[in-house]
């Protein structure tokens, strides 16, 4: 998984000698990006609350992973245990990249949760994003649906997308773009 | 210090994340050709989370993969723990570790079969799976 981001995506760079005038350039065309999503999701529902992220226009969006906090409350108290699952669906490309509902946690650690004046033993204690890897494209709306287990109470969950957008028109990479498009295989399985 | 380069790159996979749940003991996964719906994928890793209980041995998961031909990841089932980190349901145990880089190719027509067995325990407990695979979307230089 880390392989791929040693000398295939990214150059190393030595920051005893980092060139930042070199940097500088590059980010007119490159810069990391977050896409935060975020949503009160209530007690059951299948899906309950069904928030999006949009790529602008003119901008190619290289989603590496995912970080986030979300609650642990049911039925009054703090149980510590995520309740919340959610999907990811890429609508330009018709992708389900979760086509089923996932528990949270089993897709990104969200750190220390606890929820104010409740009573409870949340012990989330480790933070650590969930690597997605996936090229959307501009002026795509990706689909985060979301559900809960929880019993009575609402919880919220803090999405952050995070990776390096593109901007179109500038660099190399329509023409990779474009080659990507063209190759696209069709038949049920690709798509 | 990494940055990346400055052209994104070229997409032949997707991502393909899925749930699975499972009851233990007294009920096992197999991961049949049907299970992953005929398709080819590669399987880059697992994560899970149970009901933690000393007296149902939550910890006696026990997880085999036996790949087509020669291609075995192991000859003997493994310990679900010994591989992934699991979240818990009962407190002390909900963190959660990155999947486990299996890189394991997931072929259709292959007799592919890897199996989830709970072995001890009296009351149910619930496993929940995730599999993370990478599907073709791009061209194969395979054709």
């Amino acid at each position: 998984m880390y392989g791929d981001y040693q000398g295939m995506l990214f150059h190393q760079i030595d920051p005893l000698s980092v060139d930042i005038y070199k940097l500088a350039d590059i980010s007119r065309s490159v810069y990391p990006r977050y896409y935060p999503v975020n949503a009160i999701v209530p007690a059951g529902g299948n899906p309950s609350e069904t928030p999006t992220f949009k790529v602008a226009d003119g901008r190619i969006f290289w989603c590496i992973g995912v970080t986030g906090r979300y609650t642990t409350l049911s039925n009054g108290a703090d149980v510590g245990t995520c309740q919340l699952s959610m999907k990811l669906r890429d609508t330009s490309k018709g992708v389900d990249i979760i086509p089923d509902f996932i528990f949270m946690d089993l897709l990104l650690a969200p750190g220390r949760v606890r929820s104010a004046g409740v009573a409870g033993d949340p012990s989330h204690q480790v933070f650590y994003p969930g690597f997605i890897n996936h090229v959307i494209f501009p002026d795509t709306t990706m689909e985060v649906p979301m559900s809960s287990d929880a019993t009575a109470d609402d919880n919220n969950a803090d999405l952050a997308f995070f990776g390096y957008e593109y901007v179109v028109g500038q660099g190399d990479f329509s023409r990779v773009v474009d080659a990507a498009l063209t190759k696209r295989r069709p038949g049920p399985q690709y798509q | 210090m990494y940055f990346p380069v400055d052209t994104p790159p070229v997409q032949k996979t997707v991502p393909l994340i899925r749930a699975f749940t499972l009851t233990l003991p007294n009920n096992q996964i197999e991961f049949s050709p049907e299970f992953i719906e005929r398709q080819d994928l590669l399987l880059t890793g697992i994560t899970c989370r149970f009901n933690w209980d000393p007296v149902n041995a939550g910890n006696q998961i026990y997880i085999e993969f036996n790949g087509y031909g020669q291609r075995k990841w192991n000859s003997d089932p493994i310990n679900l723990m010994a591989i992934s980190g699991p979240g818990g349901t009962e407190p002390g145990f909900k963190f959660y570790t990155p999947p486990l880089a299996i890189q394991f190719p997931y072929d259709r027509d292959s007799a592919f079969i890897g199996k989830i067995t709970g072995l001890t325990g009296s009351d149910p407990d619930t496993l929940n799976l995730a599999l993370w695979f990478r599907k073709s979307w791009g061209v194969s230089p395979y054709g």
